[in-house]
């Protein structure tokens, strides 16, 4: 009974067959033996749905990513048209990135998607598509960087900022206004109305004028806009230099910064 | 099926043709299907079809004849089992409750009967072994294979092998000469 079991004899048993002179295996042979049995004539079990789908044959052939196929499937492939196996890579290939930006840590995954997100947008705006606002941001951004001005405008001062409206003036250290309502001086507070300029510590002007100087007099002609230090005028009127005794006719602001004066 | 016609489904199957796919499924389901009970899966129909999904991706890059198919398609099958017995003891077991299952209901002598007879007292034999021991019994008696196959399934040596079957074996044979000796749990989940 506590006799050691050889290998030719547990090969036996497992095969469900009783070892020679060891007749207290029998039933340990026989129940082995059904098992067996039981284990070679049993039914497949049902497939799950996803399963089925590759037992019916609905996966895609596998094809590397250039096109050709793997060893196994060169017959096959063979066999399929040039689009067929063009888009099968184009499949394999989309899948393959997919798994690859799965893989790849969240820190590099925000940073890919911002690279993709700027070169997308640099191409719509080169491309002149985006959305209004969004393009006049880009064309600044882009003459900024690359110090081109397109601009209509004629004269555009050093050390200003691109002007995009065609008001033919922006001086130094002005902020460009892009509202078409008259000039606001600094440090006074927004006049929405569209009522001319009321000057700080200065008289109203009931002339339709947009714009009276701090400490100077009330210019009473049309011209729209004398500038002390000034800023951007919107006006389409020509520029009045600083500082530059003004008469009531107007002072044209000249290309080369010089000014005609009468 | 014989090596060359195992050859000639394996081209097949391996360039997506679904009769080949369903061949292969149909000549080794019902072995994994009862390998993957056998040794405690919970769901041992819905692991066989998981089985073989990871098979026939991975088909592409299969290379032997029908022998070592079936060690290829048991190590799949083995590794899905292991990852299933992983995964339940972290998660604690769930038991359904069905009341044809309750204790507490009084039986009748014609159901004892059928139970009887329905209870395959191999199994339950082969369930107090320990883990390595059922294992290598299991994969050698379900699913056929010989004790090679089933080095190469479990990561171990023949000679391991030979010896786990052995001891195997002669357990079975206390247990089948002395039936009052206790059945051990069966349950080798880790916990």
């Amino acid at each position: 009974m506590s006799k050691r079991i050889s290998d030719t004899e547990a090969e036996q048993l497992l095969a469900g067959m009783t070892p020679a002179g060891h007749p207290e295996l029998t039933d340990l042979a026989a129940a082995i033996g059904g098992v067996r049995a039981r284990a070679e004539f049993a039914a497949a079990p049902v497939p799950t749905a996803m399963l089925l789908a590759r037992l019916e044959g609905k996966a895609i052939v596998p094809i590397s990513i250039t096109g050709e196929a793997t060893v196994a499937s060169r017959s096959t492939a063979a066999s399929l048209s040039p689009l067929a196996v063009r888009r099968a890579a184009l499949i394999e290939g989309v899948r393959k990135m997919f798994e690859w930006i799965a893989g790849i840590g969240l820190a590099s995954k925000i940073t890919i998607g911002a690279g993709v997100v700027l070169l997308a947008t640099t191409g719509v705006g080169a491309a002149g598509a985006l959305p209004g606002p969004a393009q006049s941001a880009f064309d600044t951004i882009v003459s900024t960087v690359t110090g081109t001005d397109d601009d209509s405008a004629p004269y555009v001062d050093d050390e200003s900022d691109v002007d995009d409206d065609p008001a033919p003036y922006v001086d130094d250290e002005s902020d460009v206004d892009d509202d078409p309502a008259p000039y606001v001086e600094d440090e006074s507070d927004v006049n929405d109305d569209p009522a001319p300029y009321v000057e700080d510590e200065s008289d109203v002007n009931d002339d339709p004028a947009p714009y009276v100087e701090d400490e100077s007099d009330v210019n009473d002609d049309s011209a729209p806009y004398v500038e002390d230090e000034s800023d951007v005028n919107d006006d389409s009127a020509p520029y009045v230099e600083d500082e530059s005794d003004s008469d009531d006719g107007p002072v044209l602001y000249g290309e080369d910064g010089s000014a005609d004066e009468d | 099926m014989n090596d060359e016609t195992f050859t000639t489904v394996l081209l097949a199957a391996q360039t997506g043709a679904g009769w080949a796919c369903t061949r292969l499924w149909a000549e080794h389901a019902p072995a994994v299907a009862g390998f993957l009970r056998a040794r405690g899966s919970r769901e041992p129909d819905d692991l066989t079809s998981e089985v073989f999904l990871v098979v026939f991706d991975r088909l592409a890059d299969f290379r032997g004849d029908a022998a070592s198919f079936r060690s290829f398609v048991f190590s799949i099958a083995y590794r899905r089992l292991v990852d299933e017995l992983r995964m339940r003891g972290r998660r604690g077991e769930t038991v359904e409750l069905l009341a044809e299952e309750d204790p507490r209901r009084a039986s009748s002598a014609e159901s004892d009967a059928l139970n009887r007879l329905a209870t395959d007292q191999t199994m339950e034999l082969l369930r107090s072994l320990s883990p390595d021991q059922r294992d290598v019994m299991i994969l050698r008696i379900v699913a056929d294979l010989t004790v090679e196959q089933v080095a190469e399934v479990l990561g171990k040596r023949a000679d391991a092998i030979k010896a786990l079957q052995r001891r195997a074996l002669t357990q079975l044979r206390k247990k089948v000469a002395d039936p009052r000796t206790p059945v051990a749990s069966a349950d080798d989940s880790e916990k």
